[in-house]
């Protein structure tokens, strides 16, 4: 089974890749709405319809910026990927100043095993 | 010549304000009169004199000698609506101005009746111009019904009672006729005014509620200003440093933070940013500031790990408590005498060595405060000597991300370039050179932007 998803909120394009033994979440463009978990929050609830139980990796490597308030729809699918035992990946730049600031403060949810952060240089 | 002629259709500045601004009904209403009335008036001496070309045309021959009586009347009449034009542009709206209406109705009228009268009464097939007149007046001013019904029945009767008195022999069923077709029109224009009254109304109460929600939204946002910006900390010298800093919010106040604190122990300098934007941010942008100078009174010998360890209980608290979905980057910076002591997550902290001209970049460890409940295990504490004449500055990503939005941002290599510039000069003048430079490099500004910095001068 594979099929792809894109969704777009202004300069935020969320394209989601169902794969037999994964969902990669790859974020692209820019996002700085003041509220994205509007836009994020009902993308992620239709992955987790569409696909309960397989990993999800979140993809920002291509992701040009984001703002600060981006940040929580991302601890938010942390925690939920956290609750409900399902191992989630957050894979970003880490050669890219702004990502390495935003994506290494989350090490704090690292949980070996189910959750992992990773920069990738 | 378009730009004349637009010009005299533009209503004044003034009445022009009320329209937009106006909370009240009766005052929009009374200058979207006063507006329209100069339109009316234009119309009135344009179509007066121009209808001299009708009565040429049209007048029949035994009547010809009439053409300069009625060209008086035009004359006339025209003057008036020319004078009318001129005090209209001259006055402000006021209750008074719907008089202009029934005068601009009258004195047109008053020309077309005598003109009947002329030509012979009832018979006479100029009442038509009454109709154009009672339409003209009664569909163009956003007068209410009444006014419409009024001015209408006062035409209708002006055009009986003289044609009565001085009109000749008629044909009653000319009479019944014009009567019909008057009244008609009369009642046909009161109707017409009446709906296009109500839509005003409705767009004037559709304006007021979106003005009054854009206001709510304004003073949300200078409340947010207020909050962020009423607790910043004057310059100073303390212990062996002299401290600057510069805090410009943005439109939307991005929650930036900063605090210069002089204690029994030891000075503090401290900085940090919220995310989001608004109201909750600034909230928990005063509470961080609260917190730390509450803990600081208590301990001002804690080490900044600690400290950033018990800002968070408090924050995390609070923000479960507003049931808002916040978090703060931030940096503690202890000052010692030849080092600082720092800890806690937020940009890097950039480094001016006097000796070599230099500047080095020390990134800032630790995690957020806010987002788990406890982050003892994540905050350490880290050195940094510092020697006479050497400076640091501290930042947030306000300035930094600078022109994102046009895919090139001043990012942190421009930023270390503009300090390694400016690092001779005296504090401030170094910081509002080093904004005046990214504010050169893209001029919009979308985020907060905060920069502190510190010269070792013993």
């Amino acid at each position: 089974m594979y099929n792809k998803e894109i969704h777009e909120d202004g300069r935020l394009k969320l394209e989601i890749h169902y794969q037999p033994d994964k969902v990669i979440v790859i974020w692209l463009g820019e996002s700085k709405e003041r509220e994205p978990i509007k836009f994020i929050a009902p993308v992620f609830e239709k992955i987790y319809q569409k696909d309960p139980t397989n990993p999800i990796i979140l993809d920002f490597t291509k992701l040009d910026y984001m703002n600060s308030s981006t940040v929580n729809p991302i601890v938010k699918q942390i925690e939920k990927a956290r609750q409900s035992k399902r191992k989630l990946e957050i894979h970003y730049k880490s050669n890219l100043k702004w990502q390495e600031l935003s994506f290494s403060a989350l090490r704090v949810f690292l949980v070996p095993g189910l959750i992992e952060v990773k920069g990738i240089a | 010549m378009w730009e004349f002629i637009k010009n005299i259709f533009k209503p004044s500045e003034e009445i022009e304000r009320v329209i937009q601004e106006s909370f009240d009904f009766a005052e929009y209403q009374n200058a979207i009169l006063h507006s329209w009335l100069r339109t009316l008036t234009i119309l009135g001496y344009t179509l007066v004199p121009i209808f001299f070309i009708l009565d040429i045309v049209t007048i029949p021959s035994e009547n010809k000698d009439l053409l300069p009586r009625f060209g008086i009347y035009r004359l006339v009449s025209t003057t008036f609506i020319i004078a009318q034009f001129i005090i209209i542009n001259k006055t402000k709206p006021s209750k008074y101005s719907y008089l202009h209406g029934y005068f601009f109705n009258f004195i047109v009228s008053l020309a077309i009746v005598l003109m009947t009268v002329d030509l012979g009464g009832f018979n006479s097939s100029y009442y038509a111009g009454l109709n154009l007149v009672i339409i003209a007046v009664n569909i163009l001013l956003p007068w209410s019904a009444v006014h419409s019904l009024i001015n209408g029945t006062f035409t209708l009767l002006l055009y009986v009672i003289a044609n009565f008195i001085f009109g000749r022999e008629y044909d009653w069923r000319i009479l019944v006729n014009n009567l019909y077709f008057m009244s008609s029109t009369v009642i046909i224009s009161s109707s017409i005014n009446h709906v296009k009254y109500v839509l005003i109304q409705k767009d004037f109460n559709s304006r007021k509620s979106l003005k009054a929600a854009r206001d709510a939204l304004w003073s949300e946002m200078e409340v947010a200003k207020q909050i962020q910006t009423a607790l910043t900390p004057p310059d100073k010298v303390m212990g062996g440093f002299e401290v600057a800093a510069v805090m410009i919010p943005a439109e939307s106040v991005g929650g930036d933070y900063y605090d210069i604190i002089e204690t029994s122990s030891k000075p503090w300098v401290m900085i940090g940013d919220v995310s989001g934007h608004g109201v909750e941010s600034g909230l928990i942008m005063m509470m961080t500031q609260t917190s730390i100078r509450t803990i600081l009174t208590e301990n001002s010998a804690i080490e900044p790990s600690k400290l950033l360890v018990q800002l968070n209980k408090v924050i995390k608290e609070n923000i479960a408590l507003l049931k808002v979905d916040r978090y703060l980057t931030a940096t503690a910076i202890s000052i010692g005498e030849n080092e600082l002591t720092y800890a806690g997550s937020h940009q890097d902290l950039l480094v001016y060595r006097d000796k070599t001209g230099e500047v080095e970049s020390f990134p800032s460890y630790g995690t957020w405060i806010g987002v788990l409940d406890d982050v003892s295990e994540y905050m350490q504490d880290h050195k940094l000597t510092l020697e006479k004449g050497d400076m640091v500055l501290l930042f947030t990503d306000g300035i930094t991300e600078i022109g994102f939005s046009n895919k090139d941002m001043f990012g942190e290599e421009r930023l270390k370039s503009a300090f390694k510039k400016y690092a001779k000069y005296p504090l401030k003048e170094a910081l509002n050179n080093i904004i005046k430079e990214a504010l050169n490099f893209c001029p919009q500004q979308k985020d907060d932007i905060t920069l502190v910095l510190f010269r070792k001068i013993k």
